[in-house]
C-alpha cells in the first residue's frame, strides 16, 4: 500500500490496523512513511501521552518539532511532564474541547505563538477505537462527521486509525459515509 | 385519499416540526423515533414515502434502509434521506446503492422541502 499516493488522491483516510499488539509498530511505520512529505503534523492521541510519543519519535530518528499534539489522555491518567507543542484536553470524553483545540491549531490562533506554530498540513488521529472506548457510538459518529468536514473545509488531509476488530462495528459503516477511503493494513 | 409519509428520526423536535411541514403540504404524516418503530409501522401500514434520518443510535438510517430493502414486503418502499450529514464521494456511492428518491439536507429550507415533497408524491 502506497500511503502517500492514497493521501494524494484522498483527503480523509481511515486506516485499519490488524490488532492492538502491532499498533505501536504500525504507527511508527506510518510516521516514517509520511514524515518527509508533510511539514507540520497534528497528532491527536487517545492512546499514548504526548510525552511517550515524543520519546518514540526520537527513538526512531523522527523530528518531534514537526509534530503538534492534542493530548486527550495525559490529564485523564494524571500523567506528569509538560510537553511543548501540545494542547491538552481534560478528558477523552471532552470532544468539544478537542474541537476547540483543533480549531486553534488549524487557524494558527495568536495565543499559540509560544509553540511557533506552522500551518498544519496533516492530521493523524489515534485512534477511532480508543475514542469508542470513552464515548458512545452515536456521539462518536456525530463528532467524526463534524471533524471530517472541518478537516475538509480547512483543506487538510487526515489519517484516522482504527483496529480491524472494530471495523465490523456498525459505527464504521456510518463513518465511511464521510471518509474518502477505508484501507486495511 | 391523502398520500402518507413516515418520518423516522431519533430527535423528537425534528419529528414534530417535519410532521407539521408535511401536513401543511396536504399529506398525512406519521412518526417513528427509531428503525425498530419504523419497521413495525411499515409492516402494518402502507406509506407512500419514508423520510429517513441517518444519525440515529442503535440502528442508523443506512442500516434501516438496508433492512427495508431486504424485507420482501417493503423492499420497494420509496425512501428519501433527511439528514445533516455531508457525505464524501464514497458515502454518496454507498447511499446511491440504497436507491433513495432524494437526499434532503438539514437544516430544511421550507420552500425547497415543499417542492421536493410535492415532486416525489405527485
Amino acid at each position: 500500500m502506497d500511503l502517500l499516493a492514497e493521501l494524494k488522491e484522498n483527503k480523509n483516510i481511515i486506516l485499519s490496523f490488524k490488532s492492538h499488539s502491532n499498533h505501536k509498530q504500525e504507527l511508527i511505520n506510518i510516521l516514517k512513511s509520511i514524515d518527509s512529505k508533510f511539514n507540520s503534523i497534528c497528532f491527536i492521541t487517545f492512546n499514548q501521552t504526548a510525552k511517550t510519543l515524543i520519546d518514540e519519535l526520537e527513538k526512531n530518528k523522527l523530528n518531534p518539532e514537526k509534530y503538534f499534539f492534542i493530548d486527550s489522555i495525559s490529564e485523564e491518567i494524571k500523567s506528569n511532564g509538560s510537553v511543548k507543542n501540545c494542547l491538552s484536553v481534560s478528558s477523552p470524553t471532552s470532544l468539544t474541547e478537542l474541537s476547540i483545540a483543533f480549531l486553534k491549531l488549524s487557524h494558527q490562533s495568536p495565543e499559540l505563538t509560544e509553540f511557533k506554530t506552522k500551518k498544519i498540513d496533516l492530521i493523524l488521529f489515534d485512534s477511532i477505537s480508543s475514542l469508542l472506548l470513552y464515548n458512545s457510538e452515536i456521539k462518536t459518529v456525530k463528532f467524526l462527521h463534524y471533524f471530517f468536514n472541518s478537516i475538509k473545509s480547512n483543506n487538510l488531509k487526515s489519517i484516522f486509525i482504527i483496529l480491524e476488530e472494530d471495523i465490523q462495528k456498525n459505527v464504521v459503516k456510518e463513518i465511511e459515509l464521510f471518509a474518502d477511503k477505508v484501507i486495511k493494513i | 385519499m391523502k398520500k402518507k409519509v413516515l418520518i423516522v428520526d431519533d430527535e423528537k423536535d425534528i419529528l414534530i416540526s417535519v410532521k407539521q411541514l408535511v401536513e401543511r403540504d396536504g399529506f398525512e404524516a406519521k412518526t417513528a423515533a427509531s428503525c425498530k418503530e419504523a419497521m413495525n409501522l411499515l409492516e402494518k401500514e402502507k406509506f407512500d414515502l419514508v423520510l429517513m434520518d441517518i444519525f440515529m443510535p442503535e440502528q442508523s438510517g443506512r442500516d434501516c434502509v438496508e433492512k427495508i430493502r431486504k424485507t420482501p414486503k417493503i423492499k420497494n418502499q420509496k425512501i428519501a434521506f433527511l439528514t445533516v450529514a455531508h457525505l464524501s464521494e464514497l458515502g454518496k456511492k454507498i447511499i446511491e446503492d440504497l436507491k433513495p428518491v432524494d437526499f434532503i439536507q438539514k437544516p430544511i429550507n421550507i420552500d425547497d422541502f415543499s417542492k421536493r415533497m410535492k415532486k416525489i408524491l405527485k
